[in-house]
Parts: structure tokens; C-alpha cells; sequence
């Protein structure tokens, strides 16, 4: 038979777990006799060669569903958008389970985010200095309006900025974008604390 | 009180080193247990990234929504410059945060797991800050009470020289716990987003109790703010750790009466037994 194996008991209880490397046995469904499964995302494969078998989708996960790394209700299929074997198919791209990962870009975007949140604090510091500085020169009924000019000009860039460099779709423009959110949400977190408001003179002393 | 903290020539506000010092160690938890589950990846980012934004949101904006009289409740420009600063708001937007990162991605693991350590050691160390800064707590007798200066704003307690509750202190400690029993219960919950549902229910049910405690206003039925908040969250809470116990995703973590607990990889067995072919499967 060439069912394909079960998943191991990890992949109810853990991280989805690869499945073990496999050999098919002579005229099985994805053997000699068999053409190759379609290559394409969906789960298993329509076709077998002579003599072979139907293929058996694997069983699904038991009643307490996947592990963690896993998928919750609604989610994908326990074994992710590819099917039982990922995106190349069962054999395609090296052979059974082969080597498929994509060059990972996480360390690029790690780092650029890193030096997001600092060019954002750079930022942040410069025009929370102009803007003292454009309210100590107007009336005082209009310091609260230079205040609320400078935090929108800050989202600005945060948001605006950010969303912007998301959208070109680089790791490196992705992480400076996350790093520009991230780098307003901790100033915003920082600058007010996170208490009750029980002591509010916490949070206006030296602003106004 | 101790308003600022001093480092050789350095003086650092107090209340905001502590909330720094908080956010440095929850990040450094959150990329150990995203190494460790095998997620330090972009979409954890994405989420973190969704959280902070999503959390300095709502802590910012929870004072908006103060009164249920909305003719009461500040304008958006003043809640955002000078209302109450709420952990409860900044938990919700960080959690709507997370939700709408992912969205946006289209990513539909669960991340909770992640976060769960991470905000509880956060948390614990914040909050030493916020003893330090603010008013501690409702007036006691306890001999752990506390005494703070009369120049506390809103603080009746400091005013008439009472020793009043640590009630931060009691947070931090709760906090410290629940680190510490997130670790240990880590590798026995399985299904994922549960690690964090479990802290979610436990500091909701901890945060109720320890308000009773807080120096904050009580608005009605001698019921503060947080408590009315946490009133329907805690309802919801309940019935979804109902839902996961009857479904056995914390069998491994409370087995059920008459259940036996499911073998884990660590366990002993007593000199001499002998497992069945099936237990000797699951081992």
C-alpha cells in the first residue's frame, strides 16, 4: 500500500510536524508506474499509476486538533495551503520532501525594523523640540494647537511613512515601515505610561 | 514616592524606566519563546508590531469611553492627551491590534501563546513603577500597609497619613506568578491560543479582586471602572475556558475526575510497572 504515512502523534500536540521521508513502493500511486501527483497547492493528488492504488488522504487531526504552531477553527488544513506535502507536491523539487525553503528574509527584516524604531525616536526627539519651540512662539490659546499639529505630523510619518514603505513590498522597506510604527507605539507607551490616570500630573508635567 | 531615579549624572523618571525596563524584557521573552515554538518569523513581527500599535491606542483612548453618559466623556483630542492611561485599554487594543495585523497579512496562526510570558513579565516589572509613582491603594490596617506623602494627587489615604494597600505590588507579585506557572504550563497545553486564554482568564479574575484594593473611583455598586469593564469580559472568558475544558484542551494541565492525566515525555514511572503497548506508543 502506499498510503501516505500518518502525521506522528506530534502533529496533534506540537508544531505541524513534516512528515517522515517516504519511499513509494514500485507501482504505486506516485511510483514508477505513476505519472507525477499535480504540482499545485491543492491537497492530494488525483492520478495513480496502473496497479496502484487510490491515494488516502491522510487522516485527520483527533478531536483536540492540532498542536501548537497548529490552526485553529476556520483555519488552514493542518498540513498548511500546499497540501499533506507542501507547495511542490509530493515529489517535485528535489524529490520527496526535498529542500524547498525560499531564501528566508527574516534577519533583513529583523534588522531594518530595529533601525526603524531608532530613526523614528531620531524623529520623534527633532519635532517634539520644534514644536516646543512653535509654542513657545504663539498665544497661549493656540500651545494646545501646535501640540496637536506636532502628534499628528508624527503619525504621520509613523503611519503614513510606514504604510508606504509596506507597500513597496521589499524586506528592507518592510521592516523600516514595522520599525516606524513600532518606534510611535513605544514613545506613545513611554511618554504616558500605562497606570490608571489616578496621577495625571504624571503625565502633563514639562509637556504643557 | 519616588519620582525620579537617579544613575551616577543620569536622572531617569521612574515610572518611565520601569515601563521601559518592562518592555525591554517582554520583548526579550517573546523572541525566546518564538525561537522556541520555531516561530521568529516576519508575521510574528507583523503581530508585535500590531499589538504595540493596537495597545498604545486603546490605552490612550480608554478614557473616552469613561462615562456611559457620553455628554461626560472628554473630547478624542483631550482622552488622547490627558486621559487615563488604562492597562485594561491597552490589553484590548493590543489584542484588537493582533487581530487586524494578521488580517491585513492574511496570516491565521495563533499568536497568543507567544505573547503570554512575555506581557506577564512586562507587566511585573511596570507595575513596580507604577507603586513607586502613584497612589497605592485603598486605605488598611493589614501590617503590610503602606504610607505615601500627602502630596499624591486624588489620594485620600495620603492625605490623612493611613497606611493603605500595596495594591501594586499585589499585581506585580500575581504577575511574577503567572510567569512562572506560564512556563510550566507551556509545555502541558497543547492547543493553540489556549497558554493564552488561560492568563487572559486568570489576570481578568485576579484584576477584579485586586481592585477592591485600587485607589480608583467607585462609580456604582461600589464597583470601580475596571471591575464594570471586566464584569462582561470575565462572563465571556468563563464560558470559553468552559468550552476548552469540555473539548480536553487542559486535560494535560487539570485532568478531569476519574481521567488519568495523559503520560508526558518527563514523567518517571515507578520502579517495576510496566506500560501497556499503548502507553508505550504515546511515550
Amino acid at each position: 500500500m502506499t498510503t501516505p504515512p500518518e502525521p506522528p502523534d506530534g502533529s496533534r500536540h506540537g508544531d505541524p510536524v513534516e512528515p517522515p521521508p517516504v519511499t513509494p513502493p514500485p507501482g504505486a500511486p506516485h511510483g514508477p508506474g505513476g505519472p507525477p501527483p499535480p504540482q499545485g497547492p491543492a491537497g492530494p493528488p488525483q492520478s495513480y499509476g496502473p496497479g496502484g492504488p487510490p491515494w488516502v488522504p491522510p487522516p485527520p487531526a483527533g478531536p483536540g486538533g492540532p498542536g501548537p504552531g497548529g490552526f485553529g477553527p476556520g483555519g488552514p488544513p493542518p498540513y498548511g495551503p500546499g497540501g499533506p506535502y507542501g507547495q511542490g507536491g509530493p515529489y517535485g523539487q528535489g524529490g520527496p520532501y526535498g529542500p524547498q525553503a525560499a531564501k528566508s528574509s527574516t534577519g533583513v527584516v529583523i534588522a531594518t525594523t530595529i533601525a526603524g524604531v531608532v530613526a523614528y525616536v531620531v524623529v520623534n526627539f527633532v519635532l517634539f523640540l520644534t514644536t516646543l519651540m512653535i509654542a513657545d512662539g504663539v498665544a497661549s490659546g493656540n500651545k494646545n494647537l501646535a501640540l496637536i499639529g506636532g502628534s499628528v505630523v508624527l503619525a504621520a510619518i509613523a503611519f503614513g511613512g510606514g504604510t508606504l514603505l509596506l507597500l513597496l513590498r521589499k524586506p528592507w522597506s518592510r521592516g523600516l515601515g514595522m520599525g516606524l510604527m513600532i518606534g510611535w507605539a513605544l514613545m506613545t507607551i513611554f511618554t504616558a505610561g500605562f497606570c490608571t490616570g489616578v496621577n495625571p500630573s504624571l503625565y502633563t508635567d514639562g509637556v504643557l | 514616592m519616588i519620582e525620579e531615579l537617579r544613575f551616577g549624572w543620569v536622572t531617569v523618571p521612574t515610572h518611565a524606566f520601569f515601563v521601559g525596563l518592562g518592555v525591554v524584557l517582554a520583548s526579550v521573552v517573546f523572541v525566546l519563546e518564538a525561537r522556541r515554538r520555531g516561530a521568529l518569523r516576519e508575521e510574528s513581527l507583523v503581530a508585535v508590531t500590531g499589538a504595540l500599535v493596537g495597545g498604545a491606542i486603546g490605552m490612550r483612548l480608554s478614557g473616552w469611553a469613561e462615562h456611559l453618559d457620553f455628554a461626560l466623556n472628554p473630547g478624542l483630542v483631550e482622552a488622547w492627551m490627558f486621559g487615563a492611561r488604562s492597562i485594561l485599554g491597552g490589553l484590548t487594543g493590543a489584542y484588537v491590534g493582533v487581530l487586524v495585523a494578521k488580517r491585513l497579512i492574511g496570516y491565521r496562526e495563533r499568536t497568543g501563546d507567544l505573547f503570554a510570558p512575555a506581557v506577564a513579565l512586562g507587566m511585573a516589572v511596570g507595575r513596580i513603577g507604577c507603586y513607586l509613582t502613584e497612589a497605592p491603594g485603598r486605605p488598611t490596617s493589614l501590617p503590610w500597609g503602606v504610607h505615601a506623602p500627602a502630596t499624591v494627587p486624588e489620594c485620600p489615604g495620603c492625605v490623612t497619613g493611613q497606611a493603605m494597600h500595596p495594591s501594586y505590588l499585589y499585581e506585580a507579585v500575581f504577575q511574577l506568578a503567572a510567569f512562572g506557572a506560564l512556563l510550566w504550563a507551556r509545555s502541558r497545553v497543547d492547543r493553540p491560543g489556549e497558554l493564552f486564554t488561560l492568563y487572559l482568564g486568570a489576570y481578568a479574575a485576579f484584576r477584579f479582586l485586586v481592585e477592591f484594593t485600587r485607589a480608583n473611583e467607585t462609580v456604582w455598586l461600589d464597583l470601580t471602572r475596571p471591575q464594570w469593564f471586566l464584569v462582561p469580559g470575565l462572563a465571556l472568558l468563563a464560558v470559553r475556558l468552559g468550552i476548552g475544558w469540555r473539548r480536553g484542551y487542559y486535560d494535560r494541565l487539570l485532568p478531569r475526575r476519574g481521567e488519568r492525566r495523559p503520560l508526558s515525555p518527563g514523567d518517571r514511572l515507578p520502579s517495576g510497572a510496566r506500560l501497556s503497548p499503548a502507553s508505550e506508543e504515546e511515550r
